[in-house]
């Protein structure tokens, strides 16, 4: 039987991989929200790491970094927000060409920065309380012992959720990705709205890509998101669109994620005594995979669909009711 | 015929107004062009002509080198690069070309090209390219396929590999010296036969010198997954393990090792940079030790399609530059090891159950752990 260390470094690892999960995870939400899906994350995210990585090793300044991480998501962002707000195309086609070209611009221009590392972000205990949270057994060092990225990423859960349904703009985004043309109606600037919301996602897969070039691994990798931009695209779904969810979702993706690597310490397989141990011992086996771990996230997600379509009760999926819908004023 | 060699990188240079002479100042050149994207662009109409002329004199040799990725800093491609770099230097007969970020799909039309544009010899560097060049190899009978890491051969195709994991076993014995808590960490992409046995000769490296020493390995299904590299770095240095070695295409795990303050071991190229204090060595290849007696044979015409697959004793593997805190007397058994192994006193594989298995075995069906490993190698 696993020991509290084993516990401890499971907690520990849950949070660390959740971070870039939630950051990224939130910022497409509110895309989302306002009726633009992104599928773009992946390259965003791929452009944060990299121009925050770059910043940091000419610098020395990683504040800087993910500054400019922020902005380079951003400006990434904007040419989705161009293509499909302005000029009405496809959302699902420009999210995957951003995805492709955020991957190939950064192995390209990311070439010669492969072999650095740099200090980034370190890990610091909050003040006045952070010493005596710490001491919590298992979840305090996995909680209390983190990078200002990690701390940022939890405070943003419940801002995001005061903004989306405590702020008029918050609501006022949301109307847009329910219903644009009332919205529009009743004054509302869609575009500028769609506009803000498409940024902010950006810039928190920005933020995201950032977290892992300059407090995670502080390394520059191609490709080193290595698709987790698009378990970020997944957990809205598996979240339903709700901010709350978001960090739930992003745990328990987390959590899947840390299994994968600290289970195969562990040896599940019953005795050859047991009943059916010859018949459970490979779906075992199969289940413990960590390739097949690998998928949990998108099979979780694949079930909360199918789960929430069974039990809708009057369109209950609670997809903003306008996602991937362009809208263009009537001229009459 | 159109000589242009339709690369990404020529593409992009061809867009910029020197279309069609890319393939050919580079042979005609006779130099190496670095990594530097700003050497060919000086070609004219003259180069062309010349080209013709020497690459079917039988005097020069053309060859050249395809690569799946970019070459970067440290990595696979960057040892092929620096190889061909050494012997492009080296010989005035030889004119060398390269292409990156080729992927497999596409990488019979750039040999269709390159033979179109009069090169003798395509080294071909990734696994992917195995099928590709031998099906295509006996339509061009009178050009020299050589590919690297794969089991197919023609009439006019050799394959090569080096034998890594004896630079491995070499990391393992000074791990096995370096330990204090006698556990080792290793992280690895996918558990197949190649990552297996540089695995298992770490650690009969490591028990060769400290018997209770035993390892824990880690699989992450991925080749660059930096994030889950630290997350499996931070569950080996937290259960024990205070030397790490790893089998990952970044360096996030000799990074996040030295952050742990556990000594780091890898491969391909240096990291030392990455490992800081906490550097230990890496495994790897010398390409050029390979490289130059064979375009040498392509020289003298004495070349014939095998299958190489040397280790220590040719140089083509070996180890890096020592990290700064290594002490010396750990290096100097290291080096009495590396004799031993030469000189063929002392195997790899002696007293495991791999003990005496031809060469095929171990290049591709080695699927088990040696004595030392806990656990076992997961199904694929």
């Amino acid at each position: 039987m696993p020991g509290a260390g084993f516990f401890a470094g499971l907690a520990n690892a849950t949070v660390n991989a959740s971070t870039v999960l939630i950051l990224a995870g939130l910022g497409e939400l509110i895309s989302e929200r306002a009726g633009v899906l992104n599928l773009g994350v992946e390259g965003m995210m791929l452009v944060g790491a990299l121009t925050g990585f770059i910043t940091t090793v000419i610098t020395g300044n990683y504040w800087l970094g993910l500054g400019v991480a922020i902005l380079a998501g951003g400006a990434m962002s904007l040419i989705h927000a161009f293509l499909c707000i302005s000029l009405n195309s496809d959302q699902a086609v420009s999210g995957i060409m951003l995805t492709l070209l955020g991957t190939g611009l950064t192995t390209f221009f990311g070439n010669s920065y492969s072999g650095n590392s740099v200090s980034g972000f370190p890990e610091r205990t909050l003040p006045i309380v952070g010493d005596l949270l710490v001491e919590i057994p298992i979840l305090g060092p996995a909680l209390f012992q983190s990078t200002v990225t990690d701390y940022a990423a939890l405070l943003l859960v419940p801002v995001v959720w005061l903004f989306l349904y405590r702020t008029n703009i918050g609501l006022e985004l949301i109307s847009v990705g329910e219903d644009p043309e009332t919205a529009d109606t009743m004054g509302v600037d869609v575009f500028k709205m769609r506009y803000l919301a498409v940024i902010i996602g950006g810039a928190l897969a920005g933020a995201a890509g950032a977290h892992l070039s300059l407090a995670f691994n502080q390394i520059w990798s191609a490709s080193m998101t290595a698709g987790r931009g698009w378990i970020a695209v997944a957990l809205v779904i598996f979240a339903r669109w709700r901010p709350e969810r978001i960090l739930l979702g992003a745990y328990l993706f987390g959590l899947f994620n840390a299994l994968q690597l600290y289970s195969q310490a562990l040896d599940f397989s019953l005795g050859a005594g047991t009943p059916l141990a010859g018949v459970l011992n490979p779906v075992i086996d199969f289940v413990m995979n960590p390739t097949i771990m690998s998928t949990y996230p998108y099979l979780a997600t694949l079930l909360v669909l199918v789960i929430t379509v069974i039990r809708a009760e009057n369109r209950e999926l609670a997809q903003p009711s306008a996602l991937v819908q362009s809208y263009s004023r009537e001229t009459d | 015929m159109s000589k242009q060699i339709l690369t990404r990188r020529d593409a992009l240079k061809a867009a910029g107004g020197t279309a069609g002479i890319l393939g050919l100042a580079g042979c005609s050149g006779g130099s190496s062009e670095g990594s530097s994207d700003s050497t060919e662009t000086s070609g004219s109409t003259e180069t062309a002509g010349s080209t013709a002329t020497t690459s079917s004199s039988g005097e020069e040799v053309n060859a050249a080198f395809i690569y799946q990725a970019e070459v970067g800093d440290v990595g696979w491609d960057r040892a092929h690069e620096d190889a061909r770099q050494i012997v492009t230097e080296e010989y005035d007969w030889l004119n060398t070309e390269f292409s990156e970020a080729v992927a497999p799909g596409d990488v019979q039309r750039v040999i269709e090209q390159y033979i179109s544009s009069g090169m003798d010899v395509i080294f071909g560097t990734t696994f992917g390219y195995m099928d590709p060049m031998a099906n295509m190899a006996p339509d061009y009978p009178d050009t020299i396929f050589e590919h690297c890491s794969g089991f197919r051969t023609e009439e006019n195709m050799g394959r090569y590999y080096g034998r890594l994991y004896q630079a491995r076993y070499l990391c393992g014995v000074a791990a096995g010296l370096l330990t204090e808590s006698n556990q080792l960490g290793y992280v690895a992409a996918f558990p197949i036969p190649e990552l297996i046995r540089q695995i298992n000769a770490f650690v009969e490296g490591a028990r060769s010198v400290n018997p209770d020493v035993t390892a824990e390995i880690r699989w992450t299904n991925a080749w660059v997954d930096p994030p889950a590299v630290t997350q499996a770095v931070n569950a080996l240095t937290s259960n024990g393990a205070d030397v790490i070695n790893n089998h990952q295409t970044t360096t996030a795990a000799t990074q996040t090792a030295a952050e742990n303050e556990a000594w780091a071991f890898t491969y391909t190229t240096s990291m030392a940079e990455a490992g800081g204090d906490y550097y230990g060595n890496s495994a790897v290849f010398n390409w050029e030790e390979f490289y130059g007696p064979t375009l040498e044979a392509i020289h003298e015409g004495a070349w014939g399609s095998d299958a190489y697959w040397d280790g220590l004793d040719a140089g083509v593997v070996g180890l890096g530059d020592w990290g700064p805190q290594i002490p010396d007397d750990v290096i100097s058994e290291v080096e009495t090891v590396q004799e031993e192994l030469v000189s063929g006193d002392r195997t790899v594989w002696q007293d495991t159950q791999f003990e005496g298995e031809s060469d095929s075995f171990l290049f591709s069906e080695m699927q088990s752990y040696v004595e030392g490993i806990n656990g076992e190698v997961p199904s694929s």
